[in-house]
């Protein structure tokens, strides 16, 4: 069979749209999955992914379509939609030659969605609009439709009006792939070149690439090069996604499936690289390969320090499957042995720091989360700090500079005040404005990375009952007036506390901290002040009261055992707390300064 | 010949104070009779337990151990004394005002219980009703009045921290204690225990009151010639009870009846099923109804003794530390003891360390930081 009957798309659509149902139906209409090992969400396999209807790794599925008495093989790439993901998403896009936009008939578009639009845009992708979700009595698809034409310049004159749900208008949804996306480019070169757009590590096959064949064709038992790393290995298996994996002879010009070749690390099997053949391969990879760089880091430490090297083993076990995880041991007073971790976004730290505690079973502490800034001292010395901890005194610093984002939020009309209000809080500068329908506006703003990072996200759907949208695009560094703001209690110092913030919202912020932690530490036996400083200089304080009572209950009849079994859950309680100085610090009061207003 | 503590659980009452998480159930008096053949059939098949032991003090509690008539009563005690070595110095059993009668007073003393120790809580009739209790103030002064006649030794419970108790009505409580001047005065901190009624109505008074409280009765007391010996006990000079206090120093103890607790042999700890039904079935088999049985370690009965130990207001006497686990205390924990020395939680002396008023207050912060080296 000839690419020309192959098509490569994957399916943009904002949470909660309907991308997975979509997908989901496709699959069975073409009946790739048996009844029996259908169920919903077949794609996201992870329990995380599954549990909030969320995508994080990419997935992709091979299914046959009979069209015109003529079979068609369609591969389905299944792509996370959040910003964190953007360049994981772009890589995807790569690997395909057109996209299907999902949009919810009665929310139309949002931000999220926008962004990855111009993504496909940007890939060169073809467009098709489906508006789904039309069985629903909110639903108003021509309206939709309007906008779509509007904003984002897309013909919807054809688009499969659908419900996914329902089942309605699948066949549609297929067939307009096959008429509507072009098929893979027919080359002339036939030197391997295959775009990884994933990774995933298999106990027993090592790591696999998930790639997309662009021209040549790959075998078992080709040598093949990485050509990011320059490392070369034995293709073991080479095979396409039932989604299961399943091995075939080859892979050719236009497919997209996977390869094995016993590697060891999942480093070696960077998204965005090239596979070439290790002799006489390609001298130029495929363009858009970057490497991964996190853009917000936290400290990770176990709850309780003796399970330091299990934490260890986890994230080594997690970063086996995720290229972008980077982390490192650090140390802190307070909490001992962790690791300084570097995430893509937010949510991937979320979803990183639930992995952990979910299925390695472990507690953790972890901190405020930071950015990376860059510092120049009066020696002229440039220095990247991603902890706070590490920046050096005042004194020594000459200038500092933060990482900004251009953001841009989607929300019905009548939150524009609220949400500029929030950007302007949050230390941002408005760009620009526009209507993207009668109701609904686009905001743009420049804002600070670390404001961002903070509760903005949680901050905007609150103040716009859940209706804003956000996306951030990283815009580079800017100079900016920045202070480590540092908590005390009872006069020492407790480092994982520290937070680099902006002067003007120092005092804000500390206040804050400080009344948190004041509900967050139990009453001990002094009094305990919790001060927070900048530099020598107190900007805030609170403080717990002694303690003044703490017994056990009436000894009845003989049985101690009670007793003993609440002073022993007490004593474990305070296995849990660490120790600054003279003050024992429960776990829950690192993570309260995190949590909102 | 060791002189162990012999507990009598008994687990019937008229209703469930609001307050009360104590194995014992209203409404249940039909099967009293049952229940004391178990309570018997289980002593006997502690026989040599007894047979080795000389049993020195009874405490009947309860539930409402008052709730049973002179008949049922004079059976219990008859069949108690037809036990091996049984020859009790002290010999107690709870009442509640509410069930106390002139004929029971009078099978109690006839029986030879010589230690009667009453629940009154508080002389506020609007807070005894609100805490679930089923007698007023006036109830308990005719009981105690009667009891009077037939005992010399006699305690009186309160508890404070209670709903709508100010510190001011706490201390009329003592004042009218005082006046009628039994042998002994417990006076209990209010814990709320999940799955009591007040629990879910009730938030507890602010540390503060409730240390004032406490302090008060301490000061109070001791003004009036009670002795504070153990953290909510109080007593007229030589009549600590001894029963108690065999809990407290280590000593042997059997507990028969539902949901009883036995320490024996220095290592072992046995507690009884806390089911009726099951109880009264088990022991109609001729099964000892003993659910769980512990061996302590060393480390165990360490522990143990410097919790028990640390609610004694004699708290732990360096000599008699040495002689049971020889070894000495001072050098052992001498971080902890400099640690609560420093925090003001305990006084040392030449021969022991003993827990100051703060230290009581703050009993478990003082008994964990002992307990730390486990």
């Amino acid at each position: 069979m000839g690419s020309s009957r192959f098509r490569n798309f994957c399916i943009i659509a904002h949470i909660d749209h309907g991308k997975s149902t979509l997908a989901d139906r496709m699959i069975e209409a073409t009946n790739t999955v048996s009844q029996r090992d259908m169920h919903e969400q077949i794609l996201d396999t992870m329990e995380l992914e599954q549990e909030r209807g969320i995508t994080i790794k990419s997935q992709a599925v091979r299914m046959i379509y009979e069209y015109e008495g003529e079979e068609y093989t369609l591969n389905l790439i299944d792509t996370p939609g959040h910003v964190d993901f953007t360049y994981e998403v772009s890589r995807s896009m790569a690997a395909c030659e057109g996209a299907i936009l999902v949009v919810d008939a009665s929310q139309g578009i949002e931000a999220q969605t926008l962004a990855n639009v111009y993504l496909a845009m940007d890939n060169d992708l073809e467009i098709i609009p489906v508006i789904n979700k039309i069985d629903l009595n909110s639903a108003r698809p021509d309206e939709i439709c309007q906008e779509i034409e509007d904003v984002l310049g897309l013909d919807t004159s054809e688009a499969p009006r659908i419900s996914a749900k329902e089942g309605i208008g699948i066949e549609d949804v297929l067939q307009a792939v096959i008429k509507h996306l072009p098929p893979p480019k027919e080359t002339e070169d036939d030197t391997l070149k295959a775009l990884i757009f994933d990774s995933y590590y298999d106990n027993y096959k090592g790591a696999i690439s998930y790639v997309r064949v662009v021209q040549g064709s790959v075998k078992q038992g080709d040598m093949i090069s990485f050509m990011a790393t320059n490392h070369q290995f034995e293709v073991t298996e080479v095979g396409v996604f039932l989604p299961s994996q399943l091995p075939v002879k080859s892979l050719s010009a236009g497919e997209v499936g996977y390869i094995a070749a016993s590697i060891k690390n999942v480093s070696d099997t960077r998204v965005g690289d090239t596979i070439t053949s290790a002799e006489h391969g390609a001298t130029e990879p495929l363009p858009g390969y970057k490497d991964v760089t996190p853009m917000v880091f936290c400290g990770i430490y176990p709850a309780d320090g003796a399970d330091y090297e299990d934490l260890r083993d986890a994230l080594a076990k997690l970063e086996l499957n995720d290229a972008s995880l980077i982390y490192e041991p650090e140390s802190s007073i307070a909490l001992g042995f962790g690791f300084r971790c570097g995430f893509l976004g937010l949510l991937h730290m979320e979803i990183i720091q639930e992995r952990v505690e979910r299925e390695y079973d472990l507690d953790l502490i972890t901190t405020a989360p930071s950015v990376s800034y860059h510092v120049t001292t009066v020696k002229g010395e440039k220095l990247v700090v991603e902890n706070p901890t590490n920046l050096p005194p005042v004194t020594s610093i000459d200038y500092m500079e933060e990482p900004i984002v251009e953001t841009t939020i989607m929300t019905p009309d009548e939150y524009v005040g609220a949400v500029m209000d929030l950007c302007q809080e949050k230390r941002g500068t408005f760009k620009n404005m526009e209507y993207i329908e009668e109701t609904r506006v686009l905001i743009h703003y420049i804002m600070p990375l670390n404001e961002i990072i903070y509760d903005f996200f949680d901050t905007l759907k609150s103040r716009t009952r859940g209706y804003a949208s956000l996306d951030y695009d990283m815009k580079g560094y800017q100079k900016s007036n920045l202070v480590r703001l540092d908590i005390l209690l009872n006069s020492d110092m407790c480092d994982a506390l520290s937070i680099i913030v902006h002067e003007d919202r120092a005092y804000a912020r500390g206040r804050s901290i400080a009344e948190k932690l004041k509900t967050a530490i139990p009453k001990q036996m002094f009094e305990i002040p919790i001060q927070a400083a900048i530099g020598g200089k107190i900007i805030a304080r609170e403080t717990v009261k002694a303690m003044r009572k703490d017994v056990l209950s009436k000894c009845y009849g003989g049985d101690i055992t009670r007793k003993k079994k609440l002073l022993e859950k007490q004593k474990k309680g305070k296995k849990r707390m660490r120790q600054v100085g003279s003050v024992a610090v429960p776990s829950e009061a690192f993570m309260s300064v995190l949590k909102m207003d | 010949m060791s002189m162990p503590g012999l507990y009598v659980h008994i687990p019937f009452c008229l209703r469930k104070c609001h307050y009360c998480d104590f194995v014992s159930y209203p409404n249940m008096e039909n099967s009293i009779d049952e229940y004391i053949d178990a309570l018997l059939t289980e002593a006997k098949l502690n026989d040599a337990f007894f047979s080795s032991r000389r049993i020195d003090t009874v405490f009947i509690g309860g539930g409402t151990p008052s709730l049973l008539s002179p008949s049922q009563i004079e059976r219990l005690v008859c069949g108690l004394q037809s036990l091996p070595n049984f020859n009790p110095t002290e010999f107690t059993i709870e009442s509640n005002p509410e069930t106390i009668t002139d004929t029971k007073l009078a099978a109690y003393a006839n029986a030879g219980i010589n230690r009667l120790s009453i629940g009154l809580q508080c002389h506020d009739n609007d807070i005894l009703r609100a805490i679930g209790r089923g007698h007023t103030y006036q109830n308990f002064l005719t009981a105690y009045k009667l009891a009077a006649n037939h005992f010399d030794n006699i305690n009186v419970d309160t508890i404070f921290g209670l709903p709508n108790q100010t510190l001011e009505s706490f201390r009329e409580t003592l004042r009218q204690l005082i006046e009628l001047s039994p042998t002994h005065i417990s006076s209990y901190s209010l814990k709320l225990e999940q799955g009591t009624n007040l629990y879910s109505s009730f938030y507890g008074i602010d540390d503060e009151t409730d240390r004032e409280m406490y302090h008060t009765a301490i000061e109070m007391l001791s003004d009036t010639g009670y002795f504070h010996y153990e953290t909510s006990n109080f007593s007229q000079q030589g009549f600590e009870c001894k029963h108690n206090m065999k809990y407290w120093t280590g000593e042997e103890y059997l507990g028969l009846g539902v949901a009883a607790h036995s320490y024996y042999d220095g290592n072992t700890r046995t507690n009884n099923t806390d089911n009726l039904m099951q109880y009264i079935q088990m022991l109609s088999n001729g099964e000892k109804p003993t659910v769980n049985t512990i061996t302590l370690s060393n480390a165990d009965m360490l522990e143990d003794y410097i919790m028990l130990h640390l609610r004694l207001v004699e708290g732990i006497v360096f000599d008699d530390f040495y002689n049971k686990f020889n070894t000495s205390f001072q050098n052992e924990y001498a971080d902890a003891i400099t640690f609560a020395k420093d925090a003001g939680l305990i006084t040392i002396t030449d021969s022991s360390v003993h827990p100051t008023i703060k230290g009581f207050d703050l009993q478990n912060t003082l008994i964990s930081e002992f307990m730390k080296k486990m």
